[in-house]
């Protein structure tokens, strides 16, 4: 026989879901990203030359693969952002000055509490996932060619779907989702080197500077999660591979427009550890995970990186059952690191559980 | 409001769901003699909640006795890393509570059979009469 005492029981009725994913507000970013220029390969023997038709179309595949990128990485929540800084380990001869603001808010999380499956021992819940983010990013080109020319990208995206979470265990569970992101991207270019000056408005004509276009992207994936509770420790391992296709579907410019295909896998250690002491009359917890995102396609050319990994740290209040859905709010912070940059972020983590 | 006894301080209520209980008046609780039998209140209940674990349906006692209770709820699902403990009563309603640290979650599981005492009112506000 076990006791327990339980003050106003009635007044924390609720019902909660024996999972811990959740419906999460993506951090508010502010980073900057250096990412390799579109336009910095271009080298035509003089200062005097035009751009050449071949370089165009190498020019215009650059920017496909950027729309791309920049619709993924501002419109899915799965992908990580921070406040990144270039370490110059690009290749070639190109050197990048590149500041970029990303703010995203969003969420993934599973609903309910897991319903049977026939009779097979298998629960499922509905999953939901939605973000939006907007992207601003301004390319100082340092080449030959372009010194001081400016280059700004801007991306508004917004994303929303969802599946079904099916629970093969009581740790082990997979969660297939369809999403559809919308993207908007825009390119505004200062031409201060001559070769540009010379060639601004044919570089307009053909769609390689100042342009906007309209993209969807449709995003298939299947999360695999495994959550061990260890004393009251509870650990989620997961991994979520990714298909990402994105056309374009109006475009500013008859020349510009896209189609791409790329894939990300996002590993994920998670561990949320309850430390046994109050707070403002709610429980500290503490944890922290790391996450490695492997990127795919045209998604790895157009961030001209092959994986970001981050690793997380934060202290929170629960509030699980105590205040709406809201599952705990505290503060954390994370180091991002890549194939050619570095970056954190920091700020509010309040997540909920539907 | 179902009734009240100011001179032994305490009340019956029933609650929009759920069963009668018999509830001590706390000593923070006043003017009891004003509350009447019908008044519909707020009252913030302390009450007890005992979970026990049963072998093949009976509860072991003290020297290989076995006994049966009168079970008032089930525990449905714990979660002892955030404390919650889901209860389904026999009218099919559904209850997650959240439970003092120390409470050694990690020993109950669904199935188990819970017993409800209550203890006492903490605080009552008459919202109708």
């Amino acid at each position: 026989m076990i006791q327990l005492n339980s003050e106003a029981p009635t007044l924390q009725s609720g019902r909660a879901a024996p999972d811990t994913s959740a419906v999460r507000p993506r951090r508010v970013l502010h980073p900057s990203l250096g990412i390799v220029l579109v336009l910095a390969g271009l080298e035509p023997v003089t200062t005097h030359a035009q751009i050449a038709p071949d370089q165009a179309n190498e020019i215009r595949n650059a920017i496909g693969n950027r729309v791309e990128a920049l619709a993924v990485l501002a419109g899915d929540y799965g992908i990580t952002g921070g406040d990144f800084r270039t370490t110059g380990k690009f290749e070639g001869s190109e050197t990048i000055d590149a500041e970029m603001v990303v703010t995203k808010l969003g969420g993934a999380g599973d609903f309910g509490m897991p319903r049977p499956v026939g009779g097979i021992g298998v629960g499922w819940q509905g999953r939901l996932q939605g973000n939006m983010g907007y992207i601003e990013a301004t390319n100082h080109l340092h080449s030959p060619l372009l010194e001081g020319d400016i280059n700004t990208f801007k991306e508004y995206a917004v994303e929303f779907g969802g599946g079904a979470r099916f629970w093969v265990s009581d740790g082990l569970s997979l969660a297939p989702t369809v999403l559809g992101i919308y993207g908007h991207t825009s390119s505004s270019y200062t031409a201060n080197s001559p070769f540009m000056q010379a060639n601004f408005v044919r570089a307009i004509d053909m769609g390689l500077i100042n342009w906007s276009v309209d993209t969807w992207t449709l995003r298939t994936a299947v999360n695999i999660q495994y959550l061990i509770t260890w004393d009251r420790t509870r650990i989620k391992l997961s991994s979520e591979p990714t298909y990402y296709h994105t056309e374009s579907f109006n475009s500013s410019n008859a020349n510009l427009s896209l189609t791409g295909d790329s894939e990300s896998i996002a590993t994920t250690v998670d561990v949320d550890i309850p430390l046994g002491v109050e707070l403002f009359g709610h429980e500290l917890r503490s944890g922290g995970g790391f996450e490695r995102n492997d990127f795919f396609g045209e998604l790895r050319t157009g961030l001209n990186v092959d994986h970001i990994d981050e690793i997380e740290g934060r202290v929170v209040l629960d509030f699980l059952n105590e205040l709406w859905k809201v599952q705990w709010i505290g503060v954390s912070a994370s180091y991002v690191w890549g194939t050619s940059f570095t970056g954190w972020t920091a700020g509010l983590d309040v997540v909920f559980r539907f | 409001m179902q009734s009240v006894d100011p001179g032994a301080r305490t009340l019956a209520l029933t609650p929009r769901q759920g069963v009668t209980r018999t509830y001590q008046a706390g000593a923070q609780v006043q003017n009891l003699d004003r509350i009447r039998v019908g008044d519909t209140v707020r009252a913030t209940v302390a009450e007890e909640l005992t979970v026990y674990v049963l072998r093949d349906g009976e509860l072991p006692g003290p020297g290989g006795m076995r006994q049966t209770i009168a079970s008032d709820a089930r525990v449905l699902w714990v979660d002892p890393s955030y404390r919650l403990l889901m209860l389904r009563y026999p009218d099919g309603r559904d209850e997650t509570l959240k439970v003092p640290l120390g409470v050694k979650l990690g020993e109950m599981e669904a199935g188990d059979d819970v017993v409800i005492r209550p203890l006492e009112v903490r605080s009552l506000q008459v919202q109708a009469r």
